[in-house]
């Protein structure tokens, strides 16, 4: 069993237009996936394909109206959808936990980094104030914060970027989580600072055999710190597999396109396709929704694509996942 | 060689820091050239002083001391009344496409403005037709003119941007990380564009980025900065293939190519980029630098050539010393795995 099993879920905004007329957009169209103990999986696609929203579903943050329709997230053999939030709150914060995008609005702006690590472990533990204090200041110092014991006195605009996303890997590592979801850890991040906080994630992954998915469209990222990766498309999970296979074999064209615009793949083939825009999600496409931009879309392609396993634990959704590729690129010529 | 069209000469930009009598060293003397038909790439990380410069040669800054020169006229200080008139050869792309359009106007009116400033005696359909050639040129469907901006995606946008920045012929073309907000297959598009465009018309292109590989794809010449200064400047190929400032070799050896397949020879440096506020004395790179001695505290290092066309701001290269690949050990690795052991399960790897 795995650690995080997200089985077929439908995340849709339902609302209402001026004439009170029910507005639904399709945001997440059956995504499923898991995630193992000490495995970091990576998540990618294009803005607005549902990267964050799959994470947000998963925690259970998600506001109206925002709503998860169909499917399960199981996490550790637990179903999380419709559990109660007070059920919700004694998994989230401890066991599964989340770093979120932009540090240094994520904090708490009024309280000390200290008080902020103590209140984190004494909602969730019984523990003392002084053991509170003293394993935050442990926490930063393991995240590599130099100086922790200042350091737990500061407030958070006296950080820096890259110190404020220590922070909150602190604050999400101090109860011992068993999964760890990173929403786009590293934007934002200088490059050398990026590469301290994404070795110390893997080293934590590594040491406490803990899972971790991060959420990103730096494909730089997934390629050397990811084992397997997901590619999202409006809403759906188009390929995933082991990380070189899919970089290597792309078997869906959405994924080759996403590759081939990579600014090295480019000085080395051209340019190739320009993408487009992304499908309307109150009025998705019949059928598979990456037809209107896709080079190789054919009349078989109005029908819903199945998902194909291609061998070695990498599948694509496509009708074509079997097709040779280099036919289908026009990139590669 | 050719004439440049933009010269900078010892550029110096400082600020009012936030408490009384503080100083923000923004850009502490920095020199290069900008020929017509050429893109030199800023790279360095926040805080180097990229967006500084290039705020500083379209004048949307005045200089503290130092030299703009821009054709045969030097623009360092002149004034807003002269400086006009120039403004439509210097023309400059920011970052974030939806701050920088009014979004009351429709799109086509927004380029129509820039169309109707710089070219006055044009008649209303002569405009129009000027609009919709510009549109063409930057490969943006015509039906987007009668829309607003918030109904444009980033790309389109930032399209909508670069066609404003061509709408006066421009002669140099400022690029602020046009394309870091953007999704990487839309990035593409942008790239491909901003190629074409400087093939047709021989505009030179400043092009800053933080985004390593999107600035070796585009420039010719890069310059890499750390706090204010130019630390290495060469031909593309050359500063890529081979750095010789300790700053740049672990800048570029940071960068994660999107392949999982290539080999990483990383250098991860410790700390992070000092605040601009206090100077260290003597390089800037010192106080982080594995392979920092005595005399790099002293004073700044002067630029020594490496290659053709290849400086770098080192006291190291003259000996050959340089390669922090060879610091000594314990300064070489930030290791935060065996620090996280030590520290928080008490044992020692």
């Amino acid at each position: 069993m795995s650690l995080l099993e997200v089985n077929d879920l439908h995340t849709h905004f339902i609302s209402h237009d001026l004439n009170n007329r029910l507005r639904v957009a399709k945001a997440l169209n059956g995504v499923s996936f898991s995630v193992d103990e000490g495995e970091i999986i990576g998540v990618v696609g294009e803005t607005g394909a549902g990267k964050s929203l799959t994470a947000m579903s998963v925690m259970g943050l998600l506001q109206p109206p925002a709503r998860i329709v169909s499917g399960s997230v199981r996490f550790a053999g637990k179903e999380l959808v419709g559990l109660p939030v007070e059920s919700l709150n004694r998994i989230r914060g401890t066991e599964l936990t989340m770093i979120v995008q932009s540090p240094l609005t994520s904090l708490d702006p009024l309280s000390r980094v200290g008080k902020q690590l103590v209140r984190a472990q004494r909602e969730h533990r019984d523990v003392s104030r002084e053991e509170a204090w003293k394993a935050g200041v442990q926490m930063l110092a393991t995240v590599g914060i130099p100086d922790a014991e200042r350091r737990m006195r500061a407030w958070p605009h006296e950080l820096s970027g890259g110190m404020a996303q220590r922070v909150l890997i602190a604050m999400a590592l101090i109860n011992g989580p068993r999964l760890i979801i990173a929403d786009e850890p590293t934007t934002g991040l200088d490059v050398t600072v990026q590469a301290q906080i994404l070795d110390l994630l893997r080293g934590l992954v590594r040491d406490r055999g803990m899972g971790a998915m991060i959420i990103t469209h730096d494909l730089g990222v997934v390629a050397h710190y990811c084992t397997r990766m997901c590619v999202m498309f409006a809403g759906s999970i188009v390929e995933a597999g082991p990380v070189r296979q899919v970089f290597n074999d792309a078997r869906h064209p959405y994924t080759r396109a996403l590759i081939s615009s990579t600014p090295k793949r480019i000085a080395e083939r051209g340019f190739g396709q320009v993408g487009g825009p992304p499908p309307n999600l109150y009025d998705l496409p019949v059928g598979c929704h990456y037809r209107d931009r896709c080079v190789m879309a054919e009349e078989a392609c109005r029908t819903a694509p199945p998902r194909k396993d291609v061998g070695g634990d990498h599948v694509a959704q496509c009708h074509f996942a079997e097709r040779q590729p280099e036919m289908a690129t026009g990139a590669r010529t | 060689m050719t004439k440049p069209v933009l010269e900078v000469r010892d550029l110096v930009k400082h600020f009012p820091g936030n408490n009384p009598g503080e100083t923000i060293h923004a850009v502490n003397g920095v020199s290069f050239d900008l020929r017509p038909g050429e893109t030199v790439g800023l790279v360095g990380e926040s805080g180097s002083g990229k967006s500084t410069i290039g705020r500083s040669v379209v004048r949307l800054n005045r200089p503290t001391s130092g030299l703009v020169r821009f054709g045969d006229r030097d623009i360092t200080n002149i004034g807003e009344r002269e400086m006009r008139p120039l403004r439509k050869e210097l023309q400059i792309v920011f970052q974030d496409p939806y701050s920088t359009l009014n979004p009351r106007m429709k799109v086509g009116n927004l380029i129509g403005e820039l169309v109707k400033l710089h070219h006055r005696d044009l008649t209303p359909a002569q405009r129009r037709e000027q609009v919709t050639a510009l549109a063409a040129r930057v490969h943006l469907n015509a039906d987007l003119l009668t829309r607003f901006p918030n109904e444009l995606s980033g790309g389109q946008l930032q399209r909508v941007c670069i066609a404003r920045a061509l709408a006066p012929n421009p002669k140099v073309i400022v690029l602020d990380e046009p394309t870091s907000s953007l999704d990487l297959s839309v990035r593409a598009g942008i790239l491909e564009l901003l190629g074409e465009l400087q093939r047709d018309t021989g505009v030179a292109m400043l092009f800053i980025s933080h985004d390593l590989e999107t600035v070796q794809l585009v420039s010719h010449r890069i310059l890499v900065l750390y706090l204010g200064s130019v630390v290495e400047s060469g031909p593309s190929d050359s500063v890529f293939a081979h750095q010789a400032h300790p700053y740049a070799q672990a800048l570029l050896s940071a960068d994660l190519p999107p392949d999982p397949d290539v080999e990483l020879d990383r250098f991860v440096l410790q700390g992070e980029v000092p605040g601009p506020v206090h100077l260290p004395p003597g390089c800037p790179f010192a106080p982080r630098c594995p392979l920092a001695r005595q005399d790099c505290t002293t004073a700044k290092p002067a630029a020594t050539q490496v290659g053709p066309n290849h400086f770098a701001a080192c006291v190291r290269v003259a000996d050959g010393t340089n390669d922090i690949r060879k610091a000594p050990p314990q300064a070489v690795q930030t290791d935060l795995h065996g620090q996280y052991q030590q520290e928080f399960l008490g044992r020692t790897t």
